[in-house]
This record gives structure tokens, C-alpha cells and sequence, in this order.
């Protein structure tokens, strides 16, 4: 497999992009998940030229209609166009999911390689405060959250970040509690390399696969917490569209307007699957020994 | 080829101690170990797996993982200075520029996602501040000098791309790199087959000869030691044990466990049918050692003195000397 093309990838970026490759190659979940990831941002990004209505545009004579040629999944208890809304809601629920999880992994990061690496009194107080954390139920903890801040997208951002970080300090504490003890940390310390300079440079690169592979879960899990949180009436706020929100507004209309609540359920189900899938695909071709047949 | 011994040594270790603790007690690894290494010699520091020299090299360089390890006792002066005393920051200038260190096990002392040449090129622009740029370019011509073929389109590899021989030729081409006075070659060539041996400790001595560098040399191999080195510290439990010139050792060793160690590897003028001789036993509990000389046990030459005091170094000769109380050549 080593073809001239592949010879540089490694390190950082590089790693993700020849496992992204590998994964999406030889795994089959993974390449469905690959697709299904890369339509619904597609479809996300493009949907102002994708929706055939503004998704606030009301029509009041059209509330809570089925299927038409005019609103292709019927419309919502206020008119508005029920596939706009999702297109729009898709751009909310991926971008939290996104921005959420990729804060929360440098956040994490950051404090996991600090704790790993200077152990002692550092290490003790980062752990305890994700011990701490870790011992809130997700939900109770995003709903406390909610509570104090209120309810909203950026509060519901930052109690996701909150949480989630501490997943990101554990993997890659433990990673680096590996990789320093390794020798070629050591070389790098006898040539005279600095402790900034040997956790950013020598230890850092080396315990990203794991982190890679949780970050793509982590994403599916932000969608679904968004989605439960906005259900639950704390997360996103009306006018603006969410999957999770236009899940519960549906919820009340389900037997009036079936699609209002199942298609969202699905929109959820796909991205959070298709994350899993590609995680796992990623999962596998980062590990060493795996990855070891690729370069023979 | 041994430097006048009347300049002042480059590294002088006096009566370094190295300790290792944890609850089940205290492993003294390293205990009063002295030795000089002058320029443009190759001292060889010898002795059994867990004797202590690989200790004894990190901690030369304070790099004895703290906890568990801890330098005791001691001083390392290296040009005019105690390289236990001087701050972190001194020494970091030190470690890669003017003390360079090559570890055994080349394949995981090269960082697997760095490429070869950035590796070569980091501690040139870490202490000459030189441009990533021209540090690269420089890492090519030492790549070259180490004689690996196609060296500007092998700098680009990375680690495991390479072969043993290629990454320990790369690790030596790291050590060369900012002319260092001392190198320190832990192992060097452990793992590799004979003929890639000969070819970098070939390197080495080249070394030693166009730049005046000194080379500490660990190693348990004494075909190596009698080639190269030019001068000999045995190593057994912690301790130095003798030391000697590298050709008195092999004609007149005069510490028993020097004796055993000789005894116990062929030679090619042995008479066919002579057997071996084995160091019976094995070396002390490092946590509980024996009252008196750690090689009591297993020494065929033990008086009763030996039971109760440790002997210290003593000289025989100019260049000879022995922790023994007895003298195994009488």
C-alpha cells in the first residue's frame, strides 16, 4: 500500500487523512457513514439554495398539511415548510455538534497532556475536577446546566463543551502516560528539547488517534444530546429550527402530521449512526497493528 | 591514540551514586562510581544487564527519571563545571550540543511521526538557532556521512521506513550533529547483526580521530571493547571494579569478576576443546546487598576480609586499578 502518494502522510492532519482514507476503503460501515456525513453537512451547507421556502416564511392558509407538491413533507402547525425547516434545523444540530465536540477535544486536550505529563499536584487537580464531572448523569447534568444559564443555543453549546472535555482529558492522559515514557521521548529530552517542546512536539502527535476516533463520536453524541435537550424545551428556542426541537414540535402534531416528527427522528438517527460507523472504521485503521499490513 | 593524560580530563564522575526508591526499598543502582574521560578517547564502561551503566550514562546527563530515581551523591564536571549543580536551563544548552547521547533500540528512540531529516535537523536548530531550512540541509549532508544512500529522498522518510542498521545510523547522525565534545553511545549497536556493528562503531572512531570527540561506550560486548575502546571501567552491582587500559585488561585482568567475564567468552587463540568457564551464581538482591565486597558470593578467590568491608578502588599500576583485596595476577 505504500505507494509514492503515501509516503509523507503521517503525523497529525496527515494521520486522519491516510485513516480517513483506509477506513472509507476497506470498511464498509464506515464508507456508508463517510457518505451519509458528508451528504447531510452537504445538504446543511447548502440549504438556503437547497430550500424552496424561507424557513420562518409562514402559511397560515397550509397548517399541519400532509405531503403536497408545494411542501414536500407537508408543513408545520404555524405553515411554515416542513423539509426548509429541516434543512435549516440540519445546519443548528450538525454545526453544535461540530463546534461543541471540537472545543471540548482542545480543551481536553490541552489539560489531558498537561495532567499526563506533569503529573503530581497538576495531574491530581485536572483528574479530580473529571472525576467530578464524570459523576453527573450526562442529561441531569446538561439539564442542571440549562437551569442555571438558561436555556438556548450558545448556553447549550457551552454546557456540552463543559462536559464533554472531560472524556478528551481521560483518553489522552492516559495515552501520554504511555508515550513518555517511551525512548525516543527520552532522546528528545538528551538532545536538550525543552518540556514545552517535548509534549507539544514528541508526545502530542502520538496519542491523537484515539482522540480522532472520539471525536467523531463525540459528534454523534452532541447531535443527540441537542436533539434530547431541545426536546425537553431547554436547548435551541423557537423561531429558530433545530432536528431535536422540530422532533418535539412534532411530538404534539403526530397524529395530525406524521412526517413533522418521524423525518427529523431519522435526520438524528443517520448523522449519530453514520458518526458511530465512521468511528469505528477510524478506530481501526489507526491501530498500529492493523495499519502495520498497510505498509508492507 | 590515548590523549595526553596529563590535560585535565574533559568529564570527570566523582563518587556518583544513583538511587532508585519505592516502597519495597531502595535499589542503590549506581554507588561511588569515578571515572575521567579525556578528549578524543573511547572510555568503555562494561558489566552485566543491571550492573548500573546504563544509569550511570543517564544520569551523566541528569536524565534519571525523577521520581523514581534520584542522584544521591556525586559531581560530574564537565568543563569547569558540575553538571549536577548548574540549572536546568544550562543544561538543556549542554544535552544535544556538547553531550550528545545515542540510545540502544534505534527503532524507538526515533519519534514514528517526525520525519528522519526534521529529527537529524532538531537539535541543530535548537542550539545553533539555525533555519529550519539550512538545519534540514545540514541534516542531509549527516545522513550522507553516515552513508545512507539517496540521502535527500531518505530524509524525507519517516522511522519505519527505515532498517535497524538505517535508524541507528540515523540516531548517530542526530548525535554528530552539533559537533559534540562527548558522545555517549549507550548500546550502540545492540540488536544489530556483526557486520553493521563494525560499520558504525567505524563511524564512531572516525569521529574520535577527525574531531577530537570523546565517546562513552556502553556495552556488555568485550569483542567491542577490545577493538575500539581505549580504555575499560568494569562495572558489577553499582560499582566500578576496575579499571585499566583496554589491552592490560585482556592481558592481565586482576579483579576476579574481570577474570570470570574474560573466562566466560571465547577467544580465537582458546586451545579447541577448552571449555568455558561461567560466573557461577547471580548478581546480588540490589535492595538487600551482602555485607562487605556484592561479589563475595560468586568469587573463587574470597579471603575472610571480604565478608566484612567493601574494598575500595585501589592502584595497582599507572593505569590499573581494582576494588578488590585480593590481586588475582599474584
Amino acid at each position: 500500500m505504500t505507494g509514492p502518494e503515501n509516503i509523507r502522510l503521517s503525523g497529525g492532519f496527515m494521520v486522519l487523512l491516510r485513516a480517513l482514507g483506509h477506513a472509507i476503503r476497506h470498511h464498509r460501515l464506515s464508507t456508508i457513514g463517510f457518505f451519509i456525513i458528508l451528504f447531510l453537512v452537504a445538504t446543511a451547507a447548502f440549504a438556503p439554495l437547497l430550500a424552496p421556502y424561507e424557513p420562518y416564511e409562514q402559511d397560515l392558509y397550509n397548517v399541519l398539511s400532509g405531503p403536497s407538491a408545494a411542501h414536500w413533507l407537508g408543513t408545520d402547525n404555524v405553515g411554515r415548510d416542513l423539509l426548509s425547516r429541516f434543512l435549516y434545523g440540519g445546519r443548528v444540530s450538525l454545526l453544535l455538534g461540530l463546534v461543541s465536540t471540537l472545543l471540548a477535544a482542545a480543551i481536553g486536550v490541552s489539560l489531558g497532556l498537561l495532567a499526563g505529563f506533569k503529573g503530581g499536584l497538576i495531574d491530581a487537580a485536572i483528574m479530580r475536577v473529571v472525576d467530578a464531572i464524570l459523576c453527573f448523569p450526562f442529561l441531569v447534568f446538561l439539564l442542571a446546566m440549562a437551569a442555571a444559564l438558561g436555556g438556548g443555543l450558545i448556553n447549550l453549546g457551552v454546557a456540552l463543551v463543559l462536559f464533554g472535555w472531560v472524556f478528551f482529558a481521560r483518553i489522552v492522559r492516559g495515552q501520554v502516560l504511555l508515550v513518555r515514557e517511551l525512548p525516543y521521548v527520552e532522546a528528545a529530552r538528551a538532545a536538550g528539547a525543552s518540556s514545552a517542546r517535548l509534549m507539544w512536539r514528541h508526545i502530542l502527535p502520538n496519542t491523537l488517534a484515539p482522540v480522532i476516533v472520539a471525536i467523531t463520536l463525540g459528534i454523534g453524541n452532541a447531535i443527540l444530546a441537542e436533539s434530547a435537550i431541545s426536546f425537553l424545551g431547554l436547548g435551541v428556542q423557537p423561531p429558530t429550527a433545530s432536528w431535536g426541537k422540530e422532533l418535539k414540535s412534532g411530538f404534539d402534531n403526530l397524529e395530525l402530521a406524521p412526517l413533522y416528527s418521524i423525518v427529523p427522528g431519522i435526520l438524528i438517527t443517520l448523522s449519530v449512526l453514520a458518526c458511530n460507523f465512521l468511528g469505528d472504521g477510524l478506530r481501526d485503521a489507526l491501530d498500529p497493528r492493523l495499519r502495520g499490513e498497510e505498509r508492507r | 591514540m590515548t590523549a595526553a593524560a596529563q590535560a585535565p580530563p574533559l568529564l570527570q564522575v566523582r563518587d556518583l551514586a544513583v538511587e532508585f526508591g519505592g516502597d519495597g526499598g531502595v535499589v542503590k543502582a549506581v554507588n561511588g562510581v569515578s571515572f575521567d574521560l579525556h578528549r578524543g578517547e573511547i572510555v568503555a564502561l562494561v558489566g552485566e544487564s543491571g550492573c548500573g551503566k546504563s544509569v550511570t550514562a543517564l544520569a551523566l546527563l541528569r536524565l534519571v527519571a525523577d521520581p523514581p530515581g534520584r542522584i544521591t551523591a556525586g559531581s560530574i564536571h564537565f568543563d569547569g563545571e558540575d553538571l549536577l549543580q548548574i540549572p536546568l536551563p544550562l543544561l538543556r544548552d549542554i544535552r544535544g550540543d556538547r553531550i550528545a547521547m545515542i540510545f540502544q533500540e534505534a527503532m524507538n528512540s526515533l519519534n514514528p511521526v517526525h520525519r528522519i531529516g526534521r529529527q537529524i535537523a532538531e537539535p541543530l536548530s535548537l542550539h545553533r538557532a539555525m533555519p529550519m531550512r539550512d538545519a534540514l540541509a545540514k541534516a542531509v549532508d549527516l545522513l550522507r556521512s553516515v552513508r545512507i544512500p539517496e540521502a535527500l529522498r531518505r530524509s524525507r522518510d519517516y522511522p519505519h521506513q527505515f532498517s535497524g542498521g538505517m535508524q541507528q545510523r540515523a540516531m548517530i547522525a542526530m548525535g554528530m550533529g552539533c559537533e559534540p565534545d562527548i558522545i555517549i553511545a549507550d548500546e550502540p549497536t545492540t540488536a544489530l547483526d556483526v557486520t553493521i556493528q563494525a560499520q558504525l562503531l567505524e563511524l564512531l572512531q572516525q569521529q574520535v580521530v577527525e574531531k577530537q570527540t570523546s565517546i562513552l561506550l556502553i556495552t556488555h560486548n568485550l569483542g567491542i571493547v577490545a577493538r575500539y575502546a581505549d580504555r575499560v571501567n568494569v562495572m558489577y552491582a553499582g560499582r566500578i571494579v576496575e579499571q585499566a587500559k583496554a589491552e592490560d585488561i585482556y592481558d592481565r585482568p586482576r579483579h576476579p569478576y574481570t577474570l570470570g567475564l574474560l573466562q566466560s567468552v571465547p577467544r580465537i587463540d582458546q586451545a579447541i576443546g577448552d571449555k568455558l568457564t561461567p560466573i557461577e551464581g547471580q548478581p546480588p538482591d540490589p535492595i538487600n546487598p551482602p555485607p562487605g565486597c556484592p561479589f563475595r558470593p560468586r568469587c573463587r578467590f574470597a579471603v575472610t576480609r571480604c565478608d566484612e568491608d567493601i574494598p575500595p578502588l585501589r592502584r595497582l599500576t599507572d593505569s590499573q586499578s581494582i576494588a578488590c583485596w585480593v590481586d588475582v595476577d599474584d
